[in-house]
C-alpha cells in the first residue's frame, strides 16, 4: 500500500490558506511527497472561493464587527465560514496521476473520505456532485479543488459542530441559489454531525475517523509527520498575500 | 455608462454573476464574472474579463467562445458564460435613459 504523510496542526486563517498553496507548489516541484492535512482554523475565518466577489458571498458588515478573519481561496467553489472550534478543516496534495486524471472523478474519490469518516459514526452521507457531501440532503461537508500541471491540492470542510446560526450571519447566498436548493435560507440546508448523532463529538474522535476514512477513500496508508524548513518557509512567504485587501478584494 | 448584472444559476447548482460596465456606445469598459464554480485552469476567467474590455455584445461572445475551447469548466457551461453575458449586457444598455450614469 501506497504512504501518504500525515499534517496535523491548527493555526491562523491566513498562515492555513498558505501552508496550503505552498505544499501545491512543492508537490509539483516533487519536493515533499503525497500528503493528507487535517487542521483547525483558530481563530475561526471566513474564506470565499477563487472566482467570488466579497460584497455577493459574505455579510461584509457582519465580519469586520465580529473581527472575523477574512480571506480568499486559491480554490474555486464558495465562501465557507471555518468554526475553530467545530470544524475540521482537510486538504490533500498529491500528484494528479495518484488521485485521478478526471476532475470531477477525484472529487468524488477525496470526498469518499468524509462520507466514510461519517459511516464510522453511523451516519450514511452521500457525495453530491460535484463538491459536497450531504446527510439526507444536508450539506455536512464542501470542498474545492485546483491543479497545477503535476499536482492538485483539494480542500474541503467537515462540521462536525459548527455553528450554524454564526455560519448563516457569515455567508450569503444569492437568492437565485437557494431557490434552486429548495429551502429559504442557509442555516436550513446544512447540518453538523453533532445535530444528526444528538451528541457533540470530541475533536481527536473527529481526527481519528477522518484519518481511517481518507485512509480507506484513497488506498493509503497514512504516516504522521512533520512539515519541512521549506514548507515552512514558503507558507511565511505566502502569508502576505492572503493579508493583502488588492487580494481579498479583487472582485 | 451604465452596470448591467445577470446572475445565472447553472443545472449543476452553482451561480454564475456577470456584472458589465457599457459605455454609450456599446463597449464594455469593466467586466466581472464571479461565483462559485470552478474553471481548470482558473487563468480562463481573468483572461476573459480581460479581453472582453473594449468589445461590443458580439466580439465579446466570439471572444468568449474562442477562449474557453480549451479549457474546463465544472458547475457552469459555455451556454451559462454566453447567457449570462447577453443578459448582463442588454440590463446594462437596456434601461431607461433616466439611470443614465
Amino acid at each position: 500500500m501506497a504512504v501518504w504523510r500525515l499534517i496535523v496542526n491548527e493555526g491562523e486563517l491566513y498562515w492555513c490558506m498558505a501552508l496550503d498553496e505552498a505544499m501545491l507548489q512543492l508537490r509539483e516541484q516533487d519536493k515533499i511527497p503525497n500528503t493528507l492535512r487535517l487542521y483547525r482554523i483558530l481563530p475561526s475565518g471566513v474564506t470565499i472561493g477563487y472566482f467570488q466577489r466579497v460584497k455577493d458571498s459574505v455579510n461584509l458588515d457582519y465580519i469586520r464587527e465580529h473581527e472575523i478573519p477574512l480571506t480568499r481561496r486559491i480554490t474555486g467553489g464558495g465562501s465557507v465560514y471555518h468554526d475553530g472550534s467545530g470544524e475540521v478543516t482537510y486538504s490533500v496534495v498529491a500528484d494528479i496521476s495518484d488521485v485521478g486524471e478526471d476532475v470531477l472523478e477525484s472529487y468524488q474519490r477525496i470526498c469518499r473520505g468524509i462520507v466514510y469518516a461519517l459511516r464510522i459514526f453511523g451516519v450514511r452521507a452521500e457525495f453530491k456532485p460535484i463538491n459536497d457531501v450531504v446527510v439526507d440532503g444536508k450539506k455536512i461537508s464542501g470542498s474545492a479543488q485546483t491543479r497545477k500541471k503535476k499536482a492538485l491540492l483539494q480542500h474541503g470542510t467537515f462540521m462536525y459542530a459548527t455553528d450554524l446560526d454564526k455560519l448563516s450571519q457569515c455567508l450569503r447566498a444569492p437568492r437565485e441559489k437557494l431557490e434552486s436548493h429548495g429551502v429559504s435560507s442557509i442555516r436550513d440546508r446544512v447540518t453538523t454531525l453533532s445535530e444528526i448523532i444528538g451528541r457533540r463529538p470530541g475533536l481527536s474522535e473527529v481526527l481519528e475517523a477522518l484519518k481511517k476514512g481518507f485512509s480507506q477513500a484513497l488506498g493509503v496508508e497514512l504516516k504522521p509527520s512533520r512539515l519541512t524548513k521549506e514548507e515552512l518557509l514558503l507558507a511565511e512567504k505566502l502569508i502576505a498575500k492572503y493579508k493583502d485587501e488588492e487580494w481579498v478584494f479583487r472582485k | 455608462m451604465r452596470w448591467g448584472r445577470s446572475i445565472i444559476r447553472s443545472r449543476a447548482g452553482k451561480t454564475l454573476i456577470i456584472d458589465l460596465l457599457v459605455d454609450t456606445q456599446g463597449i464594455i469598459r469593466k467586466c466581472f464574472i464571479s461565483g462559485d464554480f470552478f474553471s481548470y485552469p482558473e487563468t480562463l476567467i481573468n483572461d476573459i474579463e480581460k479581453k472582453l474590455l473594449g468589445c461590443r455584445l458580439d466580439d465579446a461572445l466570439a471572444v468568449t467562445m474562442e477562449l474557453v475551447e480549451n479549457s474546463y469548466l465544472l458547475g457552469i457551461t459555455v451556454e451559462d458564460l454566453l447567457n449570462g453575458l447577453r443578459r448582463a449586457y442588454n440590463n446594462a444598455v437596456g434601461q431607461k435613459p433616466s439611470t443614465l450614469l
